[in-house]
């Protein structure tokens, strides 16, 4: 039972930067815009994240920074894919390599290879203090004991969930993911909702980021979102592009992930790769068995052109 | 997620050119060389525009661009091993970037050529270790065949997903690479694993299998003749089959390949076999002549390089060696720009990135001209 509890805590954290990420990316995506470049975005989000809370010294004013240079960095990709129509996937791989060097080169010319003490870092809540032990002890501490940031994530999914399927916003966006001939003929700007998806999902992807490095390990290492990105890109599909769904996607995401660190750190010799590579397989598994069933937005990756 | 947009601009109408000399052999070598380069134009004035403002970016963090690019030339080009070293480090990139074209020319995005390449490795070591029976040059020929065949393999998965499901390969090929590399990191963890080693490593290839040396203290070995061969067969393969015509076809526009009665479907299956394949043989290229055993990371990254390699080289052949070997020389070069300076090596990550951008969103020139323009003429508007 013990196992059990430690096993979602590592979930829940393991989950918590891919989920916040995916959350950002369904509505880029359900826009018609893919953003690859979320892997680049985490790990730029990651570092300054970093740097704003070893500069303020706050942890808060760290994840806020994290996000605001997510969506500063996510700009750049809008403006290339939106406005100039390059080819969302090769830019956002673009912005990948560029992040990795950039955020590589700073934090190296910043730290130049020493390590420093960030003097802040996230409390978890302590709603109740003792909670005991036990089952119920180890669910509550599971449910009452989380940093801000978790509920943050959670109480998202939600409000997305509303914004996209219930509100006039919502069918915008999913509207000119579909059909952005049609949207434009009944006065919606499809460049300006784009746009305004595609920074949303920034400040979300720079959050998620930040809040690995900042909120999760209070340091930044070269690399550090090591493939959670595309992770978050995967949890969109096998999630059918609902924020719910998402949810429950990057949890079983997740689960392969927070498996396999039980099982090193117990010493057990299985083969912890196995338990990692589970998620890619049922992603490839459930995309197959979508035939017929809804596969996305028609117009994801398709740059729109205003026709005269 | 349709694919169609991706297709490649037809070079086609460049070949036009060449019908102003009326010597039919002189009009076959002049189409034939226009084929070669591509329109690798593009790339120069985007290489150039992505080291200026590479070059801003160094300068913002305290870094002498000038010296750094100085330092990354004499490291990539002075003396004889600094020259081979970067052939060294083009080889594998070579393949990766073929691996991408390929694909890309039959309007398949293959962002797989990194699990491919873990694939590849993987077998081919496999073979370079255990099927030590095979006499000399047979095991070395095994070893690459096997190499290409883990690969090709991993490739089909992805297109067959493609054909038979409609799954997109933008995820699937994603995917693909992490469930390679965890099968490899499950292999050099346990099966392969070298017994009594620390480190997770497979056991060395044996000898008779490695890629002998073509330079004579350096290197530089038959590897990087493959990579010259693949980029042979990629040409006539795509430019002188009508297989390969079929695929470049399918590449530019599906309907109008599916109205001419080509297998669409059969053509796209090919190509990511083909992809998968030339990735795989970047793979056996690593093991059999650069790191002769296989560890848990066999590439950081290369297949990934090799899309800023296939785009900077226009999907051309030439236009990939060069590219290539441009690649590989700012790796290579990069080292003594890191021990010279302390700029590290990772500045060319950022330089690669911002050569796939200019060449990506070459509208982003007309655009900055346009509004250039019109602040003039508002300007000159203000003083009439």
């Amino acid at each position: 039972m013990e196992l059990f509890g430690i096993f979602f805590s590592a979930d829940i954290a393991t989950a918590m930067p891919i989920l916040l990420c995916a959350l950002g990316l369904v509505v880029s995506e359900r826009s018609g815009v893919l953003n690859i470049g979320a892997e680049g975005t985490m790990l730029v989000g990651a570092l300054f994240g970093i740097l704003g809370t070893y500069y303020f010294g706050n942890v808060w004013l760290g994840l806020i920074l994290g996000a605001v240079v997510g969506v500063l960095f996510t700009s750049i990709f809008a403006f290339l894919t939106i406005t100039l129509r390059a080819n969302q996937v090769v830019v956002g791989m673009g912005m990948n390599m560029f992040a990795l060097g950039f955020t590589t080169t700073l934090h190296r010319s910043i730290f130049e290879g020493q390590g420093f003490v960030l003097l802040d870092k996230l409390e978890r809540v302590t709603i109740f203090d003792n909670l005991g032990d036990g089952v119920f002890g180890n669910l509550m501490s599971l449910i009452f004991g989380q940093d801000l940031i978790v509920y943050f994530a959670f109480i998202m999914v939600f409000v997305l969930q509303h914004l996209i399927f219930k509100t006039e916003t919502g069918l915008k966006i999913r509207g000119v993911g579909e059909y952005p001939k049609a949207c434009a003929t009944v006065g919606v700007d499809v460049i300006k909702t784009r746009y305004k998806a595609v920074l949303f999902s920034g400040i979300m992807m720079g959050l998620a980021g930040a809040y690995l490095s900042a909120g999760q390990v209070s340091i930044f290492t070269e690399n550090m979102v090591q493939g959670r990105g595309f992770m978050a890109v995967a949890v969109v599909v096998l999630a059918r592009y609902t924020p719910l769904g998402v949810m429950f996607a990057s949890l079983v995401f997740a689960a392969g992930t927070a498996f396999s660190y039980i099982l090193i750190g117990k010493g057990i010799e299985l083969p912890h790769h196995f338990f990692i590579a589970i998620p890619y397989i049922i992603t490839i598994i459930a995309l197959v068995v979508s035939v017929g069933d809804y596969k996305g937005p028609k117009s994801t990756g398709v740059p729109y052109e205003k026709s005269a | 997620m349709s694919t169609e947009e991706y297709s490649v601009k037809p070079e086609e109408k460049k070949i036009l050119w060449c019908d102003r000399f009326k010597n039919k052999y002189v009009r076959r070598i002049c189409i034939n060389l226009t084929l070669l380069v591509g329109n690798s134009g593009g790339s120069l004035r985007a290489i150039l525009m992505a080291f200026i403002t590479g070059g801003i970016i160094l300068a913002i963090l305290g870094y002498n661009p000038f010296q750094a690019y100085g330092l990354i030339f004499q490291g990539a080009f002075a003396g004889k091993y600094a020259i081979t070293e970067s052939l060294v480090i083009a080889t594998p990139l070579i393949f990766t970037a073929l691996s991408f074209a390929i694909a890309y020319r039959c309007g398949v995005i293959n962002l797989g050529a990194e699990g491919q390449l873990y694939i590849g490795a993987v077998a081919s070591g496999f073979v370079a270790i255990y099927a030590d029976f095979l006499p000399g040059p047979l095991l070395m020929i095994a070893s690459i065949l096997a190499g290409f065949i883990g690969g090709a393999l991993w490739g089909f998965i992805a297109g067959w997903l493609k054909v038979k499901f409609g799954a997109s390969e933008l995820i699937t090929t994603i995917m693909m690479n992490y469930i390679g590399i965890n099968l490899v990191g499950y292999l050099v963890f346990g099966p392969m694993r070298e017994p009594g080693a620390v480190e997770p490593f497979s056991r060395f290839v044996q000898e008779s299998a490695r890629l002998s040396v073509i330079v004579p203290g350096s290197r530089l070995s038959l590897s990087f003749i493959l990579a010259l061969v693949a980029i042979v067969f990629y040409f006539l393969f795509l430019w002188k089959t009508t297989i390969g015509y079929e695929m470049r076809v399918v590449g530019q526009n599906k309907e109008a390949a599916r109205y001419a009665g080509i297998h669409v479907n059969r053509r796209a299956l090919l190509a990511m076999i083909i992809a998968g394949g030339f990735a795989g043989l970047a793979g056996a290229s690593e093991v059999l002549s650069t790191q002769f055993r296989v560890y848990s990371n066999v590439s950081k990254g290369l297949g990934f390089d090799g899309i800023a390699i296939a785009l900077v080289g226009a999907n051309a052949p030439i236009g990939i060696l060069f590219s290539g070997i441009f690649f590989g020389a700012m790796r290579g070069g990069a080292g003594l720009m890191q021990v010279m300076m302390q700029t590290p090596v990772s500045v060319i990550d950022m330089l690669f990135a911002l050569i796939i951008i200019f060449i990506t969103a070459p509208m982003i020139y007309e655009f900055f001209k346009e509004r250039i323009k019109r602040f003039r003429l508002s300007k000159g508007g203000v003083d009439e």
